[in-house]
């Protein structure tokens, strides 16, 4: 395969793919490389980011300060200076370009010492300090194991740039406020001896010189990037009236710093835009996405609402598995069979004989989940993770579940809960500052979000070798990645997982759906149908595999594949000609392909859901 | 203010076709989400998906309900979004597509442009 070539030449010289792996997770804003050249605008997007228009250059040069990128090892002023030269001329002059670059020209020195975890970066020069270079872009060309080069961003803080994050940022703060989450109050009041202590006479010299910079230029005057260089430039002088607001919160504990960090802001803002109020008075809410109640409590109304609708398990009307005598036993066999159908039938039988059987919980979820039927799956494995609490498997099933079915918070908990109970990685949680303990609200999505990715990066380092992969760990990254709409990211982790386990049918519809998010319908296609080999009942896998054809306007092959994985279901039949529910994803799904087929004689058929109609129409056996 | 020019009404009729056969898809994006429609620099029409309540509906949102997401973005752009052509983060980078609140919230949008793969 492609991915391992690298691994076969042997070049010097060349960029470990894990380098690619590593871009991001860390991430430079700066043209600058290790010689203090400035790079070459490489193409490391893929499609889904490109822009192809006769902007590319400027759009280029915009994205570069998305891109994560590792930092070169000392700190090249003039790289530097001429990036912001660069990009003052690149960008348009409004307000808002040089206000995004500023946010994440700003975010790279913030987050390179932001104090998120206790083992404080050992900064050696205040500035990013070592340097990877990006390989070619070579698209899914993913790095079998995790680089050892990865250990050097240990000293940085591992870096949340999606391409979410900066689009976060920049909307809700206007210029003249403090940036809520890894902006600079914690890294300017925070760590005060660190960073004061470190300020030598050229790196002063250089702030210096920006600011000249910047007074000539016409960048917005009053952002925090300013203040910041200005800061600096006086080597260590007194802080902005912004930040020295910000000081007072930033002293105390960390779960009332963030409490406090809240309130200001909420109140900063509501001073600000009308509508505003209505969200910074209730934040929870918009995380918790319910109705206007306490912002402490409504966390927990949140998930004690989801709780409702997956509480309890509805079984199959008539069962025929009922009476087996061994129905657990006989359900895996089932699943080893790809029978999928009766294998959720059977262990729907195992636990209604015995309720408290852990494994058959497990796996009615995890069959469920593959027969397209997530909500079901949610509550078997609810019920698995309430008798066995540390079932890692349970955790990462429901993490999917949750992601699928868009509930953000249930799946962040999930993949928490998952670190929590891995003894390979649970000590990461404990090095950590006691941050809002499991007891407390997370108050915002994006907090959870941050800190999860951390954790998770952390953990990926922890690997001895290159060969050693946690596939689970990296599944766990690629749901993390999936929920902010990082498609791509969360691709390249189930590749990764993919190449530890490549007979593992989930992983590779895992795999296919991220691609196929992403945009990426053709790769999508290929992942579904390695799944599809090897496990060729796997109802979800073709259900994603129709969806795709769908995206490349392939319908009648949609419609085709939706009636296969309907007929799949309604196969589930036991002895006496009993079904299984049939997903209503799939009916919804096929009812909007059939009328892009411009079929309307069809439409009726799907309204009544006639299958045997529509499978001897589309002469389906 | 003349709206036959926009192509987000098209869109919108079929976003609102796919929120019917499925009504619990836009409860699912849970908040209320307003767009902006420009053509020519201009604002020319707001929609609202209304989270909450479950509709989708022209105008701004209506009382009651206060925007959490208001997303700026050119007719011919929300197009591009709309079948799924081009995605939110991207279109932003490129300055397409101006965001006001809860980034999180607008990527749910996604589930009402397309169809979503299931992990």
């Amino acid at each position: 395969m492609a991915a391992l070539k690298p691994l076969l030449d042997a070049e010097c010289g060349t960029t470990n793919p894990l380098i690619k792996l590593s871009q991001f997770y860390t991430r430079d804003n700066t043209l600058v490389t290790q010689d203090g050249l400035i790079k070459p605008a490489t193409n490391n997007f893929t499609s889904a980011n490109l822009t192809g228009g006769s902007n590319a250059t400027i759009d280029e040069l915009v994205n570069e300060y998305h891109r994560p990128i590792a930092a070169p090892n000392t700190f090249h002023l003039e790289g530097l200076l001429t990036g912001l030269r660069l990009a003052d001329d690149a960008l348009d002059n409004t307000n808002k370009h040089e206000y995004e670059w500023t946010t994440q020209f700003l975010d790279s020195f913030t987050n390179d010492f932001s104090s998120h975890a206790t083992n404080v970066p050992k900064i050696n020069n205040n500035f990013p300090s070592s340097v990877i270079h990006p390989p070619p872009n070579q698209h899914m060309q993913v790095p079998p194991q995790i680089m050892n080069d990865f250990h050097l961003q240990q000293q940085q803080q591992s870096q949340q740039h999606s391409q979410w994050m900066p689009w976060n940022e920049q909307t809700y703060i206007p210029p003249s406020a403090s940036f809520p989450l890894n902006s600079n109050p914690i890294f300017l009041d925070q760590q005060p001896s660190t960073i004061d202590a470190g300020f030598d006479n050229d790196t002063v010299k250089a702030a210096q010189n920006i600011l000249s910079l910047l007074q000539e230029t016409q960048f917005a005057a009053d952002t925090e990037f300013k203040s910041f260089v200005e800061h600096v430039a006086g080597g260590n002088g007194e802080k902005s009236t912004v930040d020295a607001k910000k000081q007072e919160a930033t002293r105390d504990a960390k779960d009332a710093t963030v409490d406090k960090w809240i309130n200001e802001f909420s109140n900063e803002l509501s001073n600000e835009n009308q509508w505003q109020p209505d969200w910074t008075a209730d934040p929870v809410s918009l995380s918790s996405l319910d109705d206007p109640i306490p912002r402490s409590q409504s966390w927990l109304r949140h998930l004690m609402d989801n709780g409702d609708n997956y509480s309890e398990y509805k079984f199959a009307q008539t069962n025929p598995f009922l009476d087996h005598s061994n129905p657990f036993e006989e359900g895996l066999k089932r699943l080893q069979a790809h029978d999928i159908v009766n294998a959720v039938l059977l262990f729907e039988a195992a636990v209604q004989k015995q309720a408290d059987h852990v494994d058959a919980w497990l796996y009615l979820g995890i069959t469920q989940s593959e027969n397209e039927q997530d909500g079901p799956a949610i509550c078997a494995l609810k019920k698995c993770v309430e008798l066995d609490p540390k079932n890692l498997q349970a955790y990462l099933t429901l993490a999917s579940c949750y992601a699928n079915e868009l509930l953000t918070n249930e799946a962040l908990d999930s993949l928490r809960k998952w670190l929590e109970n891995n003894d390979k990685y649970s000590h990461l949680l404990s090095n950590r500052r006691p941050q809002a303990a499991v007891e407390e609200p997370r108050l915002l999505d994006e907090l959870a979000f941050e800190e999860l990715q951390e954790l998770f990066l952390q953990a990926v380092s922890l690997s001895n070798s290159p060969s050693d992969i946690d596939s689970d760990l990296q599944v766990c990254l690629g749901v993390l990645f999936h929920l902010p709409g990082d498609y791509d990211k969360a691709a390249e982790c189930f590749n990764t997982a993919v190449l530890a386990k490549p007979n593992d049918a989930l992983l590779w519809n895992k795999l296919g759906a991220a691609l196929a998010n992403g945009g990426q319908s053709e790769k999508a296609v290929d992942a579904y149908y390695h799944a599809l080999t090897l496990s060729p009942g796997f109802v979800r896998a073709r259900y994603n595999l129709g969806i795709s054809c769908f995206n490349l306007s392939a319908y009648k092959q949609a419609v085709e594949h939706f009636l296969t994985a309907l007929k799949q279901q309604s196969d589930g039949i036991g002895p006496q000609g009993t079904h299984v529910q049939m997903s209503e994803n799939i009916w919804r799904t096929l009812a909007i392909a059939i009328g892009h087929l411009q079929r309307p004689d069809l439409e009726q058929s799907v309204a009544n859901k006639d299958l045997s109609k529509l499978l001897h129409e589309f002469q389906i056996e | 203010m003349p709206q036959e020019d926009l192509q987000a009404q098209v869109a919108f009729a079929e976003i609102n076709k796919r929120a019917q056969a499925q009504p619990t898809l836009v409860k699912k994006v849970g908040a209320v989400i307003v767009f902006d429609i420009t053509k020519g620099g201009n604002v020319q029409q707001s929609w609202t998906i209304d989270g909450k309540q479950g509709t989708i509906y022209e105008g701004k949102p209506k009382e009651g309900a206060t925007a959490q997401v208001t997303i700026t973005v050119d007719d011919d752009d929300f197009i591009q979004l709309a079948t799924g052509q081009a995605n939110a983060p991207a279109l932003f980078a490129k300055g397409k597509l101006k965001v006001k609140g809860n980034v999180m919230l607008a990527q749910k949008l996604s589930t009402l442009f397309k169809e979503q793969s299931k992990l």
